[in-house]
């Protein structure tokens, strides 16, 4: 394995891998970088056998779920990490508060779609995959996804079109 | 009214990307991990030298010539009857022989190993005539194993037609024992003078009478 191979591995995964992450501890920014940092740690020692068969960022991908998974069971929190969490009690709730409106109007739209919908808008919009990179995660064709996610933003269009109609 | 909805799209669409960036990692954060994953990669891959393909090639190099040489010493040693008491090798071959013995399961089996041993220590003992105590040595461990394959036959081998066929390889062995002895004798003469004491004993292990000085010096 070339050093330059696994660089440009974290590169391209960093971001996304950060944000799959982070909006799945609450935003908290500090936990985060903890868990990516011993995520990417772990990437590096199993490197080496990664499979090419599947691509490196549904690998990742499933890294970095696996490891969130251990993180919430030693806390012994229940969380579905295929879906987002916005809002935050204590510290980190309170600074989401004080966030712009049209933000809050867009997380509040969010969380009235389903929660395959929100995946789907998620993957595409907030955590950057392509529609390949997402049928490779979820094992359907690019076209189905696209087509889906398109759907689903229509439907959030709607949400948040009626709550500023309100 | 389409245009009011294309507004909204895009509106949507500004506030998720605003929304992803308030999740990007901070460059400071990037350089950090990458400086820590290069540390790791390096202590990892680069700086053992076994790791490097150069290195691991070598050492299985090296180690399929080390097999091979001890492979090839260890056949040499357990062939040649050069290697016997004295030489480098000897222990390697002794150790080989005992390995063999442990196989022998069987009283038969036990006395075939023995009678091997001792043919193997009379050819030894052929190769060194020039050097008699040592030569001597090495016939008394062919007695030692005349001894062990004699035990066998006389306490434990019970099958009469295997007595009967053992006998008969015993009594071909004995005449080459006696002809091997008689070699030796010409030159263990000089050790009767030297050392009287072991020769006597040498004698009686090998329960023979020393002959008249102007007969064969041993007599089987």
């Amino acid at each position: 394995m070339e050093k330059r191979d696994f660089e440009q591995f974290y590169r391209e995964n960093l971001d996304r891998i950060f944000r799959y992450v982070f909006f799945r501890v609450g935003r908290n920014r500090s936990v985060a970088e903890d868990l990516v940092s011993e995520i990417f740690m772990k990437a590096l020692q199993k490197f080496e056998t990664y499979d090419p068969t599947i691509s490196k960022s549904a690998w990742i991908y499933r890294i970095a779920h696996n490891h969130l998974a251990n993180y919430f069971r030693d806390r012994k929190e229940q969380v579905d990490l295929d879906d987002v969490m916005f809002t935050l009690e204590g510290e980190h709730g309170v600074v989401s508060m004080e966030r712009r409106g049209d933000e809050l109007k867009v997380e509040a739209a969010m969380m009235k779609l389903s929660a395959q919908e929100r995946r789907l808008v998620t993957l595409k919009h907030l955590e950057g995959y392509s529609y390949q990179e997402m049928s490779e995660m979820l094992g359907k064709t690019p076209d189905a996804l696209k087509v889906a996610t398109h759907r689903c933003m229509a439907k959030l269009k709607t949400l948040c079109s009626g709550s500023s109609d309100n | 009214m389409h245009g009011k909805t294309q507004n909204i799209m895009f509106w949507l669409k500004r506030q998720l990307r605003a929304l992803r960036r308030t999740a990007n990692p901070s460059r400071e954060f990037e350089a950090a991990l990458w400086s820590k994953l290069s540390n790791e990669f390096d202590a990892r891959h680069t700086t053992s030298p076994v790791h490097r393909p150069m290195w691991k090639f070598a050492t299985v190099g090296v180690c399929a010539l080390a097999l091979f040489v001890s492979t090839g010493m260890g056949v040499y040693a357990y062939e040649s009857p050069d290697v016997s008491v004295g030489h480098p090798l000897f222990g390697l071959k002794r150790g080989i022989e005992q390995v063999e013995g442990q196989f022998a399961r069987t009283p038969e089996d036990r006395a075939r190993f023995h009678q091997r041993m001792m043919n193997r220590r009379m050819e030894e003992a052929e190769r060194h005539l020039a050097r008699p105590a040592r030569a001597v040595r090495i016939l008394e461990m062919a007695a030692d194993e005349l001894d062990m394959s004699l035990q066998e036959f006389t306490g434990n081998l019970r099958d009469p037609a295997v007595r009967e066929q053992m006998l008969d390889e015993l009594a071909a062995e004995n005449e080459r024992y006696a002809e091997v002895i008689e070699r030796v004798g010409e030159h263990v003469r000089e050790f009767r003078r030297e050392k009287p004491e072991e020769f006597r004993e040498l004698i009686q292990r090998f329960r023979v009478q020393p002959p008249p000085s102007d007969e064969p010096l041993i007599q089987y």
